[in-house]
């Protein structure tokens, strides 16, 4: 498989998966959302880790003389980065299927993770639609290309 | 001309069920929530007799204590008992409400609860209304993306 399908395939899932997370109760319930919302977590770092050169470029070219849509990109993947840390603690501190006891969540503050959690999930679907609005050229493009291959094939 | 009517066509769709899935999902009112827990504001979350927040005993007379409207009633609810304690009520002839309707103050059909089991519920009609608001982000990000493009390209040409 070649590396730009992989991709392709791998930002689909993170989208379907991430969008059957919203609601935790809807789709097969809390054990799904909370297994689906670790591997979501794991497919979120394994998505940096597949853009790390442009991650490693961008932050050498930052303060110098870049793009602006470049740099708001990289802006706009801060702070995605930020929430999701922020979703991924709240979800570890108010998990009912996991025992994350041993991290040291103070059970007494249930309602600002519940909080906090649940605002940070909203501000992320809208920051996810802006990354993947910014990013439709590419999108556009591996669904051309792969009707080309499959004409030509 | 019709690829630029129907993506007009298709933006407003999409703005309108933004909007309508906005106020379903309550966004502002968790996001208030929020902020409210965070900065510890207790005379907004429902007046004198505000609930403090979790962790911190404010002593005295609980009795009097009374939680701000619609935050214990489970989503959906807007401060009336819910729907799994409030009988189902008909019209003026006497007729059944129909099913899945959503009752004054009680639970959104379809939407979460205790009341729903552990596991084995699939019901992707809330998960529309994310799909929908992620939906009108991208396009409107790519919409706006596209005619600065165009604007700084015919700036250059200029």
């Amino acid at each position: 498989m070649k590396l730009n399908t992989f991709k392709f395939s791998h930002n689909f899932l993170i989208v379907v998966v991430f969008l059957l997370l919203m609601d935790s109760k809807s789709f097969f319930g809390l054990w799904f959302h909370e297994i689906a919302g670790l591997t979501v977590c794991a497919l979120f770092i394994l998505h940096m880790v597949l853009n790390w050169t442009w991650i490693k470029v961008t932050t050498l070219k930052l303060f110098g003389k870049i793009k602006g849509k470049q740099r708001l990109n990289y802006f706009i993947d801060i702070v995605l980065l930020v929430c999701f840390a922020c979703i991924l603690i709240s979800g570890m501190a108010i998990s009912k299927i996991f025992d994350f006891s041993w991290l040291g969540f103070d059970r007494q503050n249930q309602m600002f993770y519940r909080s906090m959690h649940s605002s940070f999930s909203m501000i992320v679907l809208i920051i996810t639609g802006i990354h993947l609005g910014l990013h439709w050229n590419w999108v556009l493009a591996r669904f051309k290309r792969s009707k080309e291959e499959k004409t030509s094939c | 001309m019709l690829k630029k009517i129907l993506t007009a066509v298709l933006f407003i769709a999409l703005a309108a069920g933004t909007v309508y899935s906005w106020q379903r999902v309550d966004f502002s009112r968790k996001t208030a929530m929020f902020f409210q827990v965070v900065f510890g504001d207790q005379t907004s979350m429902g007046g004198p007799g505000g609930r403090p927040p979790m962790g911190e005993n404010r002593g005295g007379d609980m009795s009097r204590q009374q939680p701000p409207n619609g935050w214990q009633q489970g989503r959906g609810s807007q401060g009336a008992p819910s729907a799994a304690l409030s009988p189902r009520v008909g019209d003026e002839n006497g007729n059944a409400p129909d099913f899945g309707q959503r009752q004054p103050g009680g639970r959104p059909p379809g939407g979460g609860g205790p009341g729903r089991g552990p596991g084995g519920n699939v019901s992707l009609g809330n998960v529309a209304k994310y799909t929908v608001i992620m939906a009108f982000f991208v396009m409107f990000t790519c919409l706006l993306d596209r005619s600065l493009r165009k604007l700084s390209r015919s700036r250059r040409t200029c």
